[in-house]
């Protein structure tokens, strides 16, 4: 199989390239998987914090932020899905100090950019999680809506008799989708870890 | 104009007299043209009544229980048992009846300040009782009326504090709902204007509940305009879905089985192995695919087993068994583990036998009956037609499904057979607006397997986009057919591209 460069894989991942992805997962997954297994997790935790893993770390390079001084990609990975699942098992309540190393990470990633990151990415993830579950109706109107397309526009692109009935059908959209983050036990568990 | 937290303490002041002389005047003077201030003082008035009479009330039951306890001898707990009854007693306002009269924000607010003040007293109260609770062995020994009195006004205050925290949570509920996700969204539009404005401003300003809402909208529009980031989550769980997680070559995995691997790539490869469970999974299953191939007679036997079961199956569908769906589930998994195996075999030679028909047959096993699926359909028709279907006779079965529609409400089980009729007559044009209508219906137990059947159906027509969509979404649901979908998906990645 070909191999990637650092650079190659970054930019892979800023385009998200198919390719790049897959040579990431076939690389690197099974790594994140054991080290997972080792530590009171199971494959669906392994799938998430990988994936949430490349998600921070597209984050972070869409700001920029990413250095590679002493490390690699891989060592990068690594220590993002090490963080993640630290994190994890802090909501677990699980103790840590026996955590059972078998990934090789960097502690110098840990900054405290990346912690606010990953929390930032925590709590979108989960209000795209809900965003993905209301009808692609309301999806698509909410979008357009934050887009700043202006109403008379959305009315049309949706097909909507008027502005003022794409007025109402977007709050009503909204509030349930405030409604389902709110009731998500997920959320109350970040909101506590807030204050 | 006087602001309206400003008017309730007011209002309190003016009934416990705690205004000035001059304030006094100017209040009473106000409170003679204005409606809505009589209205507020007076309930001002009575609720501060309610509340200190009750707990007089109270406190005079309490004293006479106690006396008339003490006289009988009774134990101290003894003697809170009987509280229990009096408690109702103690309860101040109900939530509700507050609730009516505190509509407005500002009131909700000041309420819960006096909430709060009253909970501090209880904090106190709680470490009284704590050291009191310490002295319980003393407690028991002095039957001392005083001590015994003590108890129950504690017991009584925690019971006022049970109260008033149900309260507060109405309350702060009531206060949330005060700003609605319109006002909010509109707060955040900039559409909000002039009084309205400011009203929310200042409540933004002191109240952290509606602080924290207007933050989660923010951080909401945030997320959602995120359109990238959602793709690339998408994209990844449908690749971890799909894609293998090793990164050896298949051909490294051939020489590996065959021994042939050697050196660097034979080392990378056994560091894998090692920590890759995945790979392990795939080395032992291609091993036992091949040991499979081997045993030719075995096949044969198998074989012939299967078509036997076919035979019994097709006899106890005539006789109606309820046993029927149990064995013959047994059936078509043996027939799905052929399957499985053929196709692990092909997947050996792709390259001769790669094509789509090739995969329509290892996948395409017609649908079992089950008619105990369909609780009111007309059982009569259904076992005629099936008997046909089993038969063969598909010309006769699909004349029957086709009255049968038109007769019955339960369409949904007709269409089901009548579409497996049309796939097994090769019809997959017609199959497939069939098996549609039923997952259209949506509340049948036919839909996993109508959204198989006609994901096969599409395979076989060579609509592979439409098809692969459809097993995508036949994976999603995790249901019966997930492993086989994701095979057929794997399959095609690589022969029909």
């Amino acid at each position: 199989m070909k191999n990637y460069s650092d650079e190659q894989i970054l930019k892979g991942i800023l385009r998200h390239d198919n390719l790049i992805l897959q040579y990431i997962y076939k690389q690197f997954y099974y790594q994140v998987n054991l080290f997972i297994k080792k530590n009171s997790g199971n494959e669906d935790d392994a799938n998430d914090i990988f994936q949430e893993a490349i998600i921070v770390i597209y984050r972070k390079l869409k700001e920029n932020d990413i250095v590679f001084e002493a490390s690699s990609f891989q060592g990068y990975l690594f220590s993002v899905c090490r963080f993640l699942w630290l994190k994890q098992l802090e909501k677990l309540r699980i103790e840590q100090e026996k955590i059972n190393d078998s990934l090789p990470f960097q502690e110098d990633v840990y900054d405290d950019n990346l912690v606010e990151l990953v929390e930032k990415n925590e709590r979108y993830g989960l209000y795209q999680k809900h965003f993905k579950t209301l009808s692609t109706d309301c999806q698509k109107l909410l979008q357009l809506f934050f887009e700043k397309v202006p109403l008379s526009e959305i009315a049309r692109i949706m097909g909507y008799k008027g502005e003022k009935y794409a007025k109402k059908r977007k709050f009503k959209c909204k509030e349930l989708l405030i409604s389902r983050i709110k009731q998500d036990t997920e959320f109350k568990k970040i909101l506590e870890d807030d204050t | 104009m006087i602001p309206k937290t400003r008017f309730f303490e007011l209002v309190e002041e003016y009934c416990m007299d705690a205004l000035n002389q001059q304030e006094k005047i100017e209040f009473e003077t106000e409170l003679k043209s204005n409606g809505e201030l009589s209205e507020e003082v007076k309930f001002e008035r009575e609720m501060q009544m309610a509340i200190s009479e009750k707990e007089v009330l109270n406190l005079r039951e309490k004293l006479q229980t106690v006396a008339k306890q003490t006289r009988s001898g009774d134990t101290p707990f003894d003697l809170l048992e009987d509280f229990e009854n009096i408690r109702q007693l103690t309860e101040t306002l109900p939530p509700e009846e507050l609730l009516k009269f505190y509509d407005s924000l500002p009131k909700a607010h000041v309420y819960q300040h006096e909430l709060v003040s009253n909970e501090n007293i209880h904090e106190f109260y709680r470490e009284q009782e704590k050291s009191a609770f310490d002295n319980d062995a003393l407690f028991d020994e002095w039957d001392d009326d005083e001590i015994e009195f003590e108890g129950l006004d504690e017991a009584l205050l925690e019971k006022d504090i049970l109260n008033l925290r149900d309260t507060l949570n109405k309350v702060s509920a009531s206060v949330r709902e005060q700003c609605s996700v319109e006002e909010i969204d509109r707060y955040l539009n900039g559409e909000l204007t002039g009084q309205e404005l400011e009203r929310f401003e200042h409540e933004l300003k002191v109240n952290s509940i509606l602080q924290r809402e207007v933050e989660l909208h923010r951080e909401v529009k945030n997320a959602l305009l995120e359109v990238d980031i959602m793709n690339l989550r998408g994209q990844m769980a449908h690749l971890m879905k799909t894609e293998t997680s090793w990164n050896v070559s298949e051909q490294q995995i051939e020489d590996y089985i065959e021994g042939t691997l050697e050196g660097a790539e034979l080392e990378s490869f056994l560091f894998e192995w090692n920590e890759n469970a995945g790979l392990r999974a795939e080395v032992n299953l291609r091993k036992n695919v091949e040991k499979a191939l081997e045993e030719k007679d075995i096949f044969t036997l198998r074989d012939k087993l299967t078509g036997i079961s076919k035979e019994l199956e097709g006899r106890e569908i005539k006789s109606l068994i309820p046993e029927t769906k149990v064995h013959s589930l047994h059936w078509w998994r043996a027939g799905v583990a052929v399957a499985v195996i053929l196709l692990a075999f092909a997947g050996l030679f792709r390259n001769e036998f790669g094509n789509i028909n090739h995969t329509y047959n290892q996948y395409y096993q017609p649908p079992e009956w089950a008619p105990q699926r369909s609780v009111t359909a007309d059982l009569n028709v259904l076992q005629q037609a099936n008997g046909y279907f089993t038969a063969g006779e598909y010309d006769k079965a699909l004349l029957l499904y086709e009255k049968a529609i038109g007769e019955n409400d339960e369409k949904f089980v007709f269409q089901f057979y009548k579409a497996a009729t049309l796939q097994n007559l090769e019809k997959y044009e017609e199959a497939i607006p069939e098996y549609s209508q039923v997952i259209t219906h949506g509340d049948n137990m036919f839909v996993e397997e109508a959204q198989w059947y006609r994901a096969l159906c599409y395979l076989k027509l060579g609509k592979k986009d439409v098809a692969r969509e459809q097993l995508v979404a036949i994976m999603d649901k995790n249901g019966f057919y997930k492993n086989d979908a994701k095979a057929i998906i794997r399959k095609m990645k690589f022969s029909m591209r």
